[in-house]
């Protein structure tokens, strides 16, 4: 893992300083609401629905132990027991007390973790895929460059005011885990003919109210000239993105006015000058230390099967269940990824209490190399855990309630705040996920329906992510009722699409039975049990769905 | 018909705003305002408690009060915000129970 160095320390801490000083003045009445909110924002701290929200970056998804017991203290000290892990990897407090948000930050300090970018027109929290540097399909970790540009867009001083918020996500997979084509900048990592490494460069992702897919203006970008080319792409949008009207301002607008060979062009110019500058230019010694800090573990030579877990799986079905949904091939023979699920159906997706973070944390340091990883679907992952010892994180993970097994089925359910906790939710989301996740918790159906992405969103401004859900579900307000309108065909993975909206929206309470005729009718057009929901879909339109939602229940 | 809400400043609680001036976290103790102008009134009476950092981002929103008095939020919104939770079960004890 990446280590703070002196600077960093240093940063941090003053910023921290800082900020406790704004608090005290706000307090005292030197500075007034109108001056102290940009403050608290560039702080990560909001004010929601019952009270402030805390949003604490957790850079690229990746936690130790240590700093997973420190939010779990953070959550019993300062909070109300449980913290939410969210879809940029993040981690959110619901219920911090202004007085108390200093302390909290001065905690994260001393586990190197702050809340800063994760508000405002800035580039925000980098996100990768959660099985960097240990995933088999993967041509190279993504971690040491999500970490140069972490430093590169910390506190950028030609990128602290942009036109609006921007994200960007890094992968090293041809299987896209990280949604890199909903992204204002997503980099994949590829090798060329030669061999060398670079990046696919993709521009102007992005949900909200005006979903679009990133397209890629430049299909490989010599890995060493990544920051250049980021500044560059970054550049273009910081002097000619719109400023005149908020929902017209992300760098998707620009680059579908402009047209994306043309922004291309503007970036291709941008970079030529960039590069010769000092700018244009990050030292090989420099990203060689950095990808020092992620050496691999010392893993054990091991033989990739184990006699232990053939045995366990043949001794108890769930376990063989939960194995068949909850791993992924580790590159290191013997190992296997193990993606922990947050969507225990009846629980909050994404919440998980203090008792819950500190039982991770000592599972991660005794059978993951101490490390564990959050998911954009709020899942966390544990990346180096040995195949013998599975059944014993699994009975682990069984006495703290989190060994659903669901990984990538109807239960797992990506679903913002909505409502419950939202200044800006029309709709509450977190009940519909909980209905619909009790009405599938079945394992054998859950078998027989296989991989199906459902998706909540309680807004507009899409957070949790329905447009790229096989089945997506947004929540509207329409005078004074919650309807759920649902969208279908929709992917974040590297065959991306945006869904269509089906028709009229459904009451909560109709929601799981529309869901359920859905899936019965999934069920009856599918060519075979290999065809997944979203294929389906592709292969048959939206007709046969939209009778199966409609006649008869409109 | 309106009540005036905010957030307490230190803690970022829900309050409304009673016929003393007070700022309390129960919609039953509201001031109700029947008219325009004198919502506008206590808006400014609100600014004032801005001033005064007790609050913080104070609104007037639609509430309805029955024949026993009962005020009730007329919105989704202000319901779950006078409620003062969410109106998911947030028991993260419970996981113990399933052991």
């Amino acid at each position: 893992m990446y280590r703070y160095d002196e600077f960093d320390e240093t940063f941090v801490r003053e910023r921290v300083r800082q900020f406790r000083g704004q608090v005290e003045r706000r307090l005292e009445g030197a500075l007034s609401e109108d001056e102290f909110r940009p403050l608290r924002l560039k702080n990560g701290l909001y004010l929601q629905l019952h009270a402030y929200m805390l949003r604490v970056a957790i850079p690229y998804g990746v936690l130790s132990s240590r700093q997973m017991r420190q939010l779990a203290m953070i959550a019993r000290r300062f909070d109300r027991g449980y913290a939410h892990f969210t879809t940029r990897q993040n981690v959110q407090y619901n219920w911090p007390k202004l007085g108390d948000v200093p302390d909290i930050l001065e905690a994260l300090a001393d586990v190197e973790m702050h809340a800063l970018q994760t508000s405002g027109n800035c580039i925000r929290n980098v996100t990768a895929d959660q099985f960097a540097g240990v995933a088999r399909d993967e041509i190279a970790d993504p971690r040491p460059w999500s970490e140069l540009i972490r430093q590169w867009s910390s506190l950028h001083p030609e990128f602290s005011y942009l036109p609006r918020k921007f994200k960007i996500a890094v992968s090293g997979s041809p299987h896209d885990r990280a949604a890199l084509r909903v992204h204002d900048i997503g980099l994949r990592l590829v090798r060329n003919e030669e061999g060398a490494l670079g990046f696919e460069v993709m521009v102007g992702g992005g949900q909200g109210r005006t979903p679009v897919l990133a397209v890629t203006i430049a299909s490989f970008v010599p890995a060493a000239d990544i920051l250049p080319y980021c500044e560059a792409v970054v550049r273009v949008y910081n002097m000619q993105g719109r400023r005149d009207n908020i929902y017209k301002a992300r760098i998707k607008i620009l680059v579908q006015a402009l047209g994306a060979s043309e922004y291309a062009r503007l970036v291709a110019e941008e970079f030529e000058k960039i590069k010769g500058t000092p700018l244009g230019h990050v030292p090989e010694e420099e990203i060689a230390r950095i990808a020092r800090y992620f050496a691999p573990p010392a893993y054990d030579a091991l033989p990739d099967d184990s006699p232990e877990l053939e045995a366990a799986q043949r001794m108890d079905l769930g376990f063989a269940r939960w194995c068949r949904t909850n791993l992924w091939p580790h590159r290191v023979p013997g190992y296997r990824i193990v993606t922990v699920s947050l969507k225990t159906p009846g629980a909050v997706p994404g919440d998980a209490s203090a008792d819950q973070m500190d039982a991770l944390a000592a599972l991660a340091q005794e059978f993951s190399a101490d490390e564990i990883r959050v998911t954009h679907h709020q899942n966390l992952v544990l990346p180096n855990v040995r195949a013998r010892d599975l059944p014993a994180v699994y009975d682990k993970l069984r006495a703290i309630g989190l060994a659903a097994g669901n990984i990538g089925l109807i239960s797992d359910i990506i679903v913002c705040p909505g409502l419950d906790y939202c200044n800006l939710a029309n709709a509450r989301s977190i009940p519909i996920a909980q209905k619909i996740a009790r009405r599938f918790d079945d394992p054998a159906m859950l078998a027989t329906i296989g991989e199906l992405r459902l998706n909540i969103s309680g807004c507009i401004n899409a957070c949790g992510h329905h447009h790229v859900g096989h089945i997506g579900i947004l929540g509207v307000d329409k005078q004074g009722q919650e309807l759920y309108q649902l969208t279908l065909g929709g992917s974040s993975a590297e065959d991306a699409s945006i869904g269509k909206i089906m028709g009229p929206g459904f009451p909560a309470d109709d929601v799981p039975d529309a869901i359920a005729r859905l899936i019965d009718s999934y069920l009856a057009h599918r060519s075979s049990s290999e065809e997944r929901f979203l294929d389906c879909y592709r292969r048959i339109g939206a007709e046969p769905f939209k009778r199966a939602l409609y006649d008869g229940h409109s | 018909m309106k009540a005036i809400t905010a957030n307490r400043l230190h803690e970022g609680d829900v309050v409304y705003l009673t016929a003393e001036g007070k700022w309390v976290s129960s919609l039953a103790q509201a001031r109700l305002f029947s008219d325009e102008a004198a919502v506008a009134a206590a808006l400014a009476e609100a600014e004032q408690a801005v001033a005064a950092r007790r609050i913080v981002a104070p609104y007037a929103f639609a509430v309805a009060q029955d024949a026993q008095g009962v005020i009730a939020a007329l919105s989704t919104r202000e319901q779950i915000r006078a409620s003062r939770n969410p109106t998911i079960a947030v028991d993260h004890g419970s996981w113990q129970e399933n052991r």
